[in-house]
């Protein structure tokens, strides 16, 4: 009986739609990524991760600007800087959502931007997603390490 | 007619556990062998692709294709295809492909008990097997050795054993550990539920890398599914064809089965010939088969001079509870499910209310409410941030407990499935319509389970248990095309040879008498394996 040398999906795989993310990125024109810089600098701050991806990022700051409520109270946001309101903290929302979740909504459809990199994983002390080859046989036995 | 487009000694359809472990068996023994599946073929690689990148993953059929050739009813849109014709709801899953529901399965492999072949004359109620545990016990062996069944001698099940499983029980999770303690010295005897999932590399496949989504996928192949005996079929020379959907048996004058139509995606038809046939499509998709393939020779179906074919159609119903643990348990790390209490199986109370078993679900509350996408989509509602959001979902979701009883019913010739010739699929094969109702016998099981739920949480240490209401389906279909020794009363006889047709077998649930309470795939496959020599000898008659 030989036992197979492969351990589930692979890295790699899991970032192919992160793969397509960048060919969308190559597209953007500079005062677009100016504006997804302000975009990353917010969610960092909403998030507390200092290590959101840039391209992810763009996916999410794209499909909110393209909502039409969210869309215009997001721009004031990153022009104005923190201001309370109903509508800016449906915005700061919608954004947690995204990086938690990994998903975004565009023309009122779900799609998953990254399903590893949800902010999701790491908070409940997954070392990998949930749906995934998470570790060796048994290593459940015990809480997580982090 | 035209001449057949494809012919076997022996002609099965269906690809799930029970066609596809027959099929191996009977290639193996050097018969020529064609398996014809309805859906589509898929794989592991494009299941997983599809998985990761649904927004919406959460529920059994979510890596999988629909075809509109071959539909199937989904927890998702659970009316899309099945008419309800009431009064009760019939809510059960499967899937249509290579391998069938064995993709999505949970993998607990349980025998029955030898009190459950015998319902009716002990307790009075339900119906008895035509054969007793003994019978079926060497099978159950085998079975478990062909799907690799993990398990702990050590724990009675109730069920006697003659051979060892053949790997050693599953490492239980920190959260099996924490009731473990909690439960110790009470009623409830807390078991490793024997499952066909790898605890060590077993069959070419790896050993579990505790994924915990076994329902929808397993990434690592460590679950056992039916593409392992499909592949070994195809191995032994056994032809695979998929997108091809059955839908006429076709008798000749002596009242033998001759061939099969079957229709195309397109819906253009063909046909097969062969000398001895296999109906494994499960218990809803047999019988409406054998129920629309009315003929000269079958006027009310073909295998149905009884009566019984759609008859009796059961289900496993569910009591699923949920609470937060005083403390963290560190759910949705390992396999679904580890553990179990199985010990609430039997009673000499059985006459009055069912069985049943609880199992802990080491999965939160992911079935409940769909977490932990809801308690962090609520977190957020709550207005928090940063690191106090990160804590807060942390927080909660580490404490979520859930348990879930699942519960024999009893067979009701008024519970049944029937073609619906109004409303027609996408090819124009009668839709499956139900008549169902849970009965107070299941009801009363449903209350007494709620009751040890609200026990067991107790003993763990939670905050007030949430229950679930109307009974959830477990989608475990049984009993339409019940087995027995008396033609009048039984479509297939004890070896599941169908009493009206004697190169006709009907393998899977679509056979049992009774449900028991206890998952129904082992038995399925122990079966398959029982029935795989008459059909040999029926081969060489």
């Amino acid at each position: 009986m030989s036992e197979p040398e492969a351990r589930g999906p692979s890295r790699r795989q899991l970032l192919q739609v992160g793969v397509a993310i960048g060919a969308l990125m190559a597209c953007s024109s500079l005062s677009a990524m100016a504006e997804t810089t302000d975009f990353l600098e917010l969610s960092r701050q909403l998030t507390g991760d200092p290590d959101l991806d840039p391209e992810i990022g763009a996916v999410y700051h794209r499909a909110l600007n393209s909502d039409p409520k969210l869309g215009p109270a997001l721009q004031q946001l990153l022009d104005n800087g923190d201001a309370r309101s109903e509508t800016a903290d449906q915005v700061k929302q919608a954004i947690l959502r995204q990086w938690y979740l990994g998903i975004y909504r565009e023309a009122g459809q779900a799609h998953t931007a990254s399903f590893e990199r949800a902010l999701m994983w790491p908070a409940l002390g997954f070392e990998q997603p949930r749906g995934t080859c998470i570790g060796p046989t048994g290593y459940w036995s015990e809480p997580p390490a982090h | 007619m035209s001449e057949a487009e494809y012919s076997a000694d022996i002609v099965i359809v269906g690809s799930g556990v029970a066609g596809a472990l027959a099929a191996a068996e009977l290639a193996e023994h050097g018969a020529s062998v064609l398996l014809v599946e309805a859906g589509p073929r898929t794989t592991l690689e494009k299941a997983l692709k599809t998985y990761y990148q649904s927004p919406d993953r959460n529920w059994p059929s979510a890596p999988y294709p629909e075809a509109a050739h071959a539909p199937r009813p989904s927890y998702k849109h659970p009316d899309s295809y099945i008419i309800q014709g009431g009064p009760d709801p019939f809510r059960a899953s499967y899937e249509r492909l290579v391998g069938g529901t064995t993709w999505h399965w949970e993998a607990t492999s349980l025998r029955f008990l030898p009190s459950d072949f015998h319902l009716k004359s002990s307790f009075g109620v339900g119906a008895d097997w035509p054969f007793g545990y003994e019978e079926i016990e060497p099978w159950y062996g085998k079975a478990e050795v062909a799907l690799g069944v993990t398990g702990d001698p050590a724990d009675d099940l109730g069920s006697p054993r003659s051979q060892d499983y053949p790997m050693p029980p599953m490492p239980q999770s920190y959260m099996d550990r924490r009731f473990g303690e909690a439960l110790a010295g009470s009623p409830f005897v807390q078991v490793t539920t024997p499952a066909a999932r790898n605890s060590v590399p077993y069959a070419g496949r790896l050993a579990c890398c505790g994924s915990n989504t076994c329902t929808p996928i397993c990434p690592s192949g460590a679950k056992y599914t039916a593409q392992t005996h499909v592949e070994a079929a195809e191995r032994a020379g056994a032809r695979v064809i998929h997108d091809h959907v059955v839908h006429e048996v076709r008798l000749d004058a002596d009242r033998r089965v001759s061939g099969l139509g079957f229709k195309r995606p397109d819906g253009s038809e063909g046909s097969i010939t062969g000398k001895v046939f296999v109906l494994a499509a499960h218990a809803l998709e047999t019988p409406k088969l054998l129920l629309i393939s009315r003929g000269e020779q079958s006027p009310e179906g073909v295998a149905n001079s009884s009566g019984l074919v759609g008859r009796n159609l059961m289900d496993h119903l569910y009591k699923m509870s949920w609470a937060l643990a005083d403390k963290p348990v560190w759910p949705m790390r390992g396999p679904m499910t580890i553990t179990s209490i199985e010990n609430s199986r039997w009673g000499d109370w059985r006459g009055e209310r069912p069985g049943f078993r609880t199992a802990l679900y080491n999965v939160g509350w992911a079935w409940a409410t769909n977490d932990p996408v809801s308690t962090i989509e609520k977190s957020i509602e709550t207005g928090l941030e940063g690191a106090a959001l990160k804590a807060a979902i942390r927080d909660k979701v580490s404490r979520q407990v859930m348990i879930a009883s699942m519960t024999e019913q009893l067979p009701d010739p008024e519970n049944r499935i029937v073609p619906d010739y109004e409303q027609r699929d996408a090819i124009g094969i009668p839709r499956p319509k139900t008549f169902y109702r849970f009965d107070h016998y299941t009801r009363r099981g449903m209350a007494v389970a709620e009751e040890v739920h609200e026990e067991i949480f107790g003993h763990l240490g939670t905050d007030q248990p949430r229950h679930s209401g109307e009974p959830l389906s477990g989608a475990h279909i049984m009993g339409t095309c019940k087995m027995g020794t008396d033609p009048r009363h039984a479509v297939v006889d004890s070896d599941l040879r169908a009493h009206d047709h004697p190169n006709l077998f009907i393998l899977g649930s679509a056979a049992y008498p009774t449900g028991a309470a206890a998952n129904p795939t082992l038995t399925i496959a122990a079966l398959s394996l029982r029935a795989v020599q008459p059909i040999l000898d029926q081969l060489t008659q």
